[in-house]
């Protein structure tokens, strides 16, 4: 063989075999980059069912956290595994609740997650096109982020209500008004407004949007103590509607996957909810036998509620809520009949009569006509009726319940440290609470 | 198919007949200074280039017409000699030449594979480590990291696992990312290969797995028994030329290729036992606290519903409040039960065996080897087993006197029974550390069902019968080199090399009989789980390079290499998993359909370099080299394309094979730059949203990890200085290194406070360093021609530090053991940072009212007890402090002993085992508080206490022993026949409470380190072997 032909041949393959080494950027077909989230109409929908995705998929999803967090340092679950070691914790209270407990940082960062992810959507909406599309995508984002922004401020003192670098932490009244503000405009813009198959068509649906809003909106100002807006917005939300987070069989009920399902981590503190003493469930309150497995059949945990099966849809308000919102409001500005009134429909309420089949079936209320007396009565409905909704910290603490280092101590923490990852890179973290 | 057609042509190179020449046969033997035969000798004629090579009796022919000729006798470890002879018509020549030893021989050409990193020893500047075939033979493992334990000076070699597929560690000279893996780059003959490991087997215990690297890492192909030689550069200062993907260093491996001469064969046989090393101690005393149903007796809290139930069965209890929580209720009456060691009922003596044939011949013009090989491994643990096939080809062609073409081809196929991986309570050893040990697990139904034990729990015996997690592998590696030299001094060389890996990967959990009483969590699978997944990967690279030597002056050359460089790699994933399966059904078609979940992976890079060298020598003494290489990787952003890696090293051999005390000294020195491509994924640059499975709609979810478009690879800038001495008549070698490397630019996934819409960015944010240095000495203290007696001597210790992290942030690993693993500016890389024991100032417990240990906290009360927030500090570091080795081998006439101590010390381990047994309550602090040895309330107050879990994990391995005994008499004709016995991890000397510090829960990954959960122990293993020459 010739050299010169052989050094030609070699050359002119080297060439060939070194072309594939042009400046080549790879793409992953598997994503879409923001710009391309952000485009077109169907995208932004996806992009609403990711934020329902995020609130309630797996263990480190808001809606286990939230429920799970509130319900172990309130007694309504105890810790079955000392082992289980961020929701032990959580059951020892005071300083085993560190800042980087699972638990509470999953918290915080999942809900500023949904908020940045919501705020995204909010701030694109005005690409689609369909005025009744545009105005659910809205709605159902506002509803997301007023659900983010109020489970801040229900577990930690104070949160920023924007999204980004060093953000600026706000009071808990200015997020929990920021929260109603998000509330008021989903319900406003969808007034009068069809939503459209091709908007119902692509989201799991299951929600009520406009008594969505109306109820958080209630509950927010139930916990700002604006009694008058409270009654008010508790009084636009009919009870025989659903409106529910959905679940199958990937996405799993996180509350069941976890504790539900299994005597391995957490399971209802006992058949009394938890409660003793004043607060103890009345015999034959029918709620109990909705909650809890009676009797408990061997080896399976006592819980039982809206997280029964995988499948399980979880409540984002039961009617019941909204009876005791006003029960509360009416005693706080004193109108004892009226609170009678809305208390008893708790109360009365049977299973067949309430959209849920959660009904306690009890006579009307026969204590004092006293604003003490009709808190107490009152505290005591909401930790039955709204057993594991992730609302009893918020309650024990505006109902004034010895708080942790008091005698008698019915809750382990009243506020959780920040996450170290938000004290560490965030200069504006206000210091943690002593408890 | 393929395998037929790689058969075909196995069968065909190895029966090819070749060319004889009609010419006069010039016969002789090679011996050493001793008289003793040595094998391996090339001796070429220096004209014609004709050359052949010694065989086992130190015997060589050569044929040459008429004529006179120099014959040049040239070896390893040998100096060259030259011998004239005159052959004349038809006689027989005999020649008799004696080499003399050479133990540090400058000349010797390193790593003949890449020009620009190898070349005459007496050129390097830096430390590089060359591993002989006769060094990772006979090692009692048939796995190549393995036999490579304690010989290489710098290099911490971690079998991650004792499963037969378990992966192996490599690190040299410490971490170097905290992002990326911190295994070398691997060559073999040129071709990039993938040591990759990739998760299609331990699928059901992916979701949680944290940071841990699951699945065997792929050089478990390659067979120790064809490797010739096995070069390490450890720094990247050796590395440059390697650019992008050298700052971890690079292995490279070459395999064996023939010898001209007549076909040689070598037929080797090996049969194995494999045994648990040491059982752990596990309680069988027949107590426990409170009532037979309490779970984890010693640190559960009675609930209220147990306190009702069980006090009129005789329940008492105490409180006990730690960190001023709520108080727990305790226990206190003890019951009997009946206690089991399970450990019997999973472990297993286990054998295996590996047979291995490989020839090797050709004429001076064409070379052929070829190897075929069958090993199956079992594991100690049952149903585990590793069983690997391959074949091998390398051919070389002379195809004029200016061009060698060679080019070689192999095929394995590898598969393993693996069980659920140690990060699961369903892995075997988990299994029967979190099962309280008071049920019979060998209770079956009329059907042969396993019956449940302690709820939510798995009977551990499942674990053995009902779980199949299996992987099958096939790979090619092949490779393609042209060598020309058209002109004087030139020399042009380019190869090319392709990796190709074909996987599939089945995972079965059978339906649990038992799950209506145990009622396991869905995480567990309570109604079976089936996975299946397919992965293709393709490393394709291309290597050229031009040498050109110029004389500039008397005594001064000048050499240059240029050449340039493509890599690309392409991996495709496709995996579906589902449960509730179907009865009887072992694959994702028994999964029911609401159940199942796919997903497509697509990863594929690039990375193109070109690359320049410079040597300058002076009387073939002192030299200074000089390299610049630019390289463009696609997963940069093309702004951050252009990355220069330069180098520069000098050697100055001071004395020169020398007679007398000192024989040689030579020093080093190098600095260079490379970079690190692995801390970045492929698209870890871009903010991207995913689409996940979510109740039939179609749905977008913001990644949580935002996106640093600008992101430039990692830079190690490395300085290295050394010398290699030889001392007393070539009795005493030596050669030390001291090396400091500052990573800059390293890439970080750094924590985000999630206000700003994001948890972690990843981006050039960190600094890191290591220092340290490296001791290799030898001594050939006998040589005679009866007896022989080596030892090698190797000391490393490196020191890392994590010198910046984004302005101090720390952040922590995640991993299922509950190990706390953190980064912390200052420190070094995945320290144990935690809770830690409050202590007196004398150092002493300081401990609570009720006479328990307790963590330390911010304050003190007036009764000096702490208060407040929990502390936390650098509980325990999981790089060693110093690693060394010692190797000895004595050879008297046929018989050889040989032995290795391996040393690891200083490293800490975090024990998750030992705790799990005493927080389940039957460890051996359990066993105390059962009888009154320590404070009831002991155990339930070290949970929270981390440093209880950290431990001591230095360790002296007797890692290989071994005996040999080789048959060459004159009756055997010119075959041999060795037989040897070995013995490899004989014995431990350690403090560690578990079964070997030697382990790592977080497999292959480079920041998960030292966590001992539920890992299968390293066996002890004795082999024999048989190996047959003829």
């Amino acid at each position: 063989m010739k050299k010169i032909s052989f050094l030609k041949i070699i050359f002119t393959l080297l060439s060939v075999f070194s072309l594939s080494s042009c400046e080549q950027e790879y793409l992953n077909p598997s994503t879409v980059s923001e710009t391309q989230a952000i485009e077109e109409v169907n995208a932004i929908i996806a992009l609403c069912n990711g934020l329902q995705f995020r609130y309630t998929n797996g263990g480190a999803s808001p809606t286990y956290t939230i429920i799970t967090a509130s319900a172990i340092t309130t007694r309504e679950l105890d810790v079955l595994v000392q082992t289980q070691a961020p929701e032990q914790a959580l059951k020892d209270g005071a300083n085993n609740v560190m800042s980087n407990n699972a638990i509470t940082t999953r918290l915080w960062e999942e809900l500023n997650l949904v908020k940045a992810n919501a705020q995204l959507i909010l701030n694109n909406t005005f690409k689609i096109g369909d005025p009744s599309v545009r105005a659910a995508v809205s709605a159902h984002a506002s509803i997301y982020k007023a659900l983010a922004l109020a489970n801040l401020v229900t577990f930690f003192e104070r949160a920023p209500i924007v999204v980004g670098e060093q953000a600026v932490f706000n009071s808990r009244t200015e997020v929990l008004n920021e929260a109603i503000n998000l509330c008021r405009s989903a319900a406003d813009g969808l007034a009068g407004v069809t939503i459209p198959a091709s908007f119902t068509s692509k989201t799991t649906g299951n929600i009520n949007y406009i008594n969505t809003a109306n109820a958080l909106a209630a509950r927010y100002y139930n916990m700002l103590g604006d009694n008058a807006n409270a009654i008010v917005f508790a009084n636009k939300v009919p009870t025989t509607f659903r409106s529910q987070l959905i679940f199958d069989a990937v996405t799993r009920n996180p509350l069941f996957d976890a504790s539900y399902s299994n005597r391995n981590r957490c399971e209802p503190y006992n058949t009394a909810l938890g409660l003793t003493g004043a607060l103890a469930p009345t015999a034959g309150d029918g709620r109990i036998a909705f909650h809890l497995k009676v009797p408990q059949p061997t080896g399976t945990n006592l819980g039982k509620g809206f997280f029964e099966t995988a499948l399980s849809a979880i409540p984002f308000y039961v009617p019941g809520e909204m009876q005791l919102i006003k029960a509360e409001a009416y005693a706080r500005l004193n109108d004892f009949p009226n609170a009678t009134t809305a208390l008893n429909a708790v109360l009365t309420k049977t299973a067949a009569s309430d959209v849920y089949g959660l009904g306690a079936n009890l006579p009307a209320y026969s204590g004092a006509a006293t604003q003490p007396a009709l808190l107490l009565e009152i505290y005591k409905n909401r930790r039955i009726e709204l057993f594991m909704s992730g609302l009893t910290l918020e309650d024990s603490r505006r109902f004034g319940r010895p708080g942790p280092g008091m005698m008698g101590a019915e809750r382990t923490r009243n506020f959780f440290p920040y996450p170290l990852s938000e004290i560490t890179n965030n200069p504006n973290t206000p210091p943690n609470p002593a408890n | 198919m393929k395998q037929k057609k790689h058969f075909y042509f196995f069968i065909l190179v190895l029966f090819a007949s070749f060319a004889t020449f009609a010419q006069t046969k010039v016969k002789g033997k090679v011996v050493d200074e001793n008289g003793a035969s040595v094998p391996g000798i090339n001796v070429i004629e220096k004209t014609s280039k004709k050359g052949v090579s010694t065989d086992y009796s130190g015997e060589f022919s050569i044929s040459l017409g008429d004529g006179s000729y120099t014959l040049v006798f040239q070896g390893i470890g040998f100096k060259k000699q030259e011998k004239s002879i005159v052959v004349k018509g038809g006689d027989t020549e005999s020649i008799k030449i004696s080499l003399a030893t050479e133990i540090n021989n400058l000349d010797e050409i390193v790593i003949k594979s890449a020009s620009a990193l190898g070349g005459p020893k007496r050129q390097l500047g830096n430390s590089i480590t060359t591993i002989k075939a006769e060094e990772i033979r006979k090692t009692g493992t048939e796995n190549l990291f393995g036999a490579l334990q304690g010989k290489i000076p710098g290099a911490q070699i971690t079998q991650n696992s004792g499963d037969p597929a378990g992966g192996f560690s490599i690190r040299l000279r410490g971490t170097k990312s905290l992002r990326g893996s911190s295994d070398p780059l691997y060559v073999i003959d040129g071709v990039i290969v993938s040591n990759a490991s990739v998760n299609i087997a331990q699928l059901a215990a992916a979701n949680q797995a944290g940071d841990a690297t699951l699945g065997q890492n792929r050089l478990a192909d390659i067979n120790p028994n064809d490797v010739e030689s096995l070069s390490v550069l450890n720094g990247a200062a050796a590395a440059a030329v390697y650019g992008s993907r050298a700052s971890n260093g690079v292995v490279l491996i070459t395999t064996k290729k023939g010898r001209s001469g007549e076909t040689k064969f070598t037929f080797s046989s090996t049969a194995g036992i494999n045994t648990l090393r040491e059982k752990q101690f596990i309680s069988t005393l027949g107590k426990q606290f409170g009532n037979a149903a309490l779970r984890l007796h010693t640190v559960g809290g009675l609930t209220a519903p147990q306190i009702t139930a069980w006090t009129p069965l005789g329940l008492t209890f105490i409180q006990v409040s730690r960190d001023g929580g709520a108080p727990a209720n305790l226990a206190t009456n003890i019951v009997d039960v009946t206690r089991y060691d399970y450990q019997d009922d999973i472990f297993r003596t286990a054998y295996s065996n590996d047979t291995y044939l490989s020839a090797s011949g050709g004429n001076d013009k064409s070379q052929y080897f070829a190897s075929l090989s069958y090993s199956n491994n079992e594991g100690i643990i049952k149903g585990t087993n590793f069983r690997r096939v391959g074949m091998r080809v390398r051919l070389n062609q002379n195809v004029t006197n200016w061009l060698k073409v060679a080019a070689g081809i192999s095929y394995n196929n590898s598969l393993s029974n693996e069980k659920a991986t140690g990060n699961v309570f369903y892995s075997p050893i988990n299994s029967i550390n979190i099962t309280n040990n008071i049920y019979d697990l060998n209770v079956r139904d009329a059907q042969g069902n396993l019956q449940a034990v302690e709820i939510s729990r798995v009977n551990p015996l499942s674990t053995i019968e009902d779980m199949d997690f299996q992987q099958t592998t096939n790979r090619t590696i092949s490779d393609l080199q042209f060598n020309a030299t058209p002109i004087k001094n030139m020399s042009i060389d380019w190869n090319v090399g392709v990796d190709f890996i074909s996987q599939f990967g089945k995972n079965y959990i059978r339906p649990y009989p038992y799950n209506a009483i145990a009622n396991l969590p869905p995480e567990r699978y309570p109604n079976g789980f089936a996975a299946n997944a397919g992965n293709t990967s393709v490393l394709l690279n291309s290597d050229f390079s031009i040498k050109y030597k110029f004389n500039l002056a008397d005594k001064l050359d000048l050499s240059l290499i240029g050449g340039f460089n493509n890599q690309y790699q392409k991996a495709e994933l496709l995996a579906a998993s589902g449960n509730t399966l179907t009865p009887s059904v072992t694959t994702i078609n028994g999964a029911a359909s609401t159940t199942i979940t796919a997903g497509y992976g697509l990863d594929q890079f690039s990375v193109y370099g070109q690359y320049l060298q410079g040597t300058f020598g002076y009387d073939n003494r002192y030299f200074v080299t000089a390299a610049l290489r630019r390289d463009g990787a696609s997963m940069f952003s093309p702004n951050e394309n252009n990355q220069y890696y330069p180098k520069v090293s000098t050697s100055l051999v001071l004395v020169d094979n020398a007679q007398g005390a000192i024989n040689l000294a030579k020093l080093r020195s190098s600095w260079g730059q490379a970079g690190g491509l692995t801390a970045l994924g492929t698209y870890d640059r871009f903010y991207q949203f995913t689409s996940p499975a979510f109740l039939g709609v179609s749905t977008l979810v913001p990644g949580a990890r935002l996106a640093n478009p600008n992101v430039a690879p990692e830079i190690t800038t490395e300085i290295e200085v050394g010398g290699d001495f030889t001392f007393f008549n070539n009795i005493v070698n030596l050669g030390v290194s001291y090396y400091e490397q500052k990573i800059t630019d390293l890439i970080v996934n750094r924590t985000l406070a999630s206000t700003s819409g994001g948890t972690s960015i990843v981006n050039n944010f960190g600094g890191m360093e290591n220092k340290g240095y490296e001791i290799s000495l030898g001594l050939n203290l006998i040589k005679k021609k009866n007896l022989s007696w080596d030892a090698d001597i190797i000391f490393s210790q490196n020191r890392n530090k994590i010198t910046d992290l984004a302005g101090g942030t720390t952040s922590f690993i995640a991993n299922s053991g509950g190990a706390p693993i953190a980064l912390i500016q200052g420190e070094a890389a995945s320290v144990f940072y935690g809770t830690y024991y409050a202590r007196n100032a004398d150092g002493s417990l300081l401990l609570t009212a009720q006479g328990l240990p307790q963590s330390d906290k911010v304050g003190r009360d007036v009764n000096g007890q702490p208060v407040g927030v929990a502390l936390l500090k650098v509980i325990g570091d999981p790089n060693p402090d110093w690693m060394g080795s010692f190797r000895t081998s004595i050879t008297y006439k046929n018989f050889t002993f040989k032995t290795m101590f391996d040393a690891v010390i200083g490293q800490d381990v975090f024990n998750a085992d030992r705790r799990t047994r005493n927080n389940v309550g039957f460890g051996k602090l359990a066993e105390q508080e059962l009888t009154g040895q320590i404070p009831r309330g002991t155990i339930y107050s070290l949970v929270p206490i981390e440093e209880y879990r950290v431990e001591d994990g230095s360790f002296v391995k007797v890692r290989e022993i071994g005996f040999s005994y080789r048959f060459n008499e004159p009756w055997m004709k010119k075959t041999d026949l060795t037989l040897s016995v070995t013995g490899r991890n004989l014995f431990v000397i350690t403090k560690y409470e578990g079964y070997d510090p030697e382990t790592n829960a977080g497999g292959n990954s480079s920041l998960l380190r030292g966590v001992d959960f539920g890992n299968v122990p390293i066996p002890r293993t004795v082999q024999f072997s048989a190996t047959y020459n003829f």
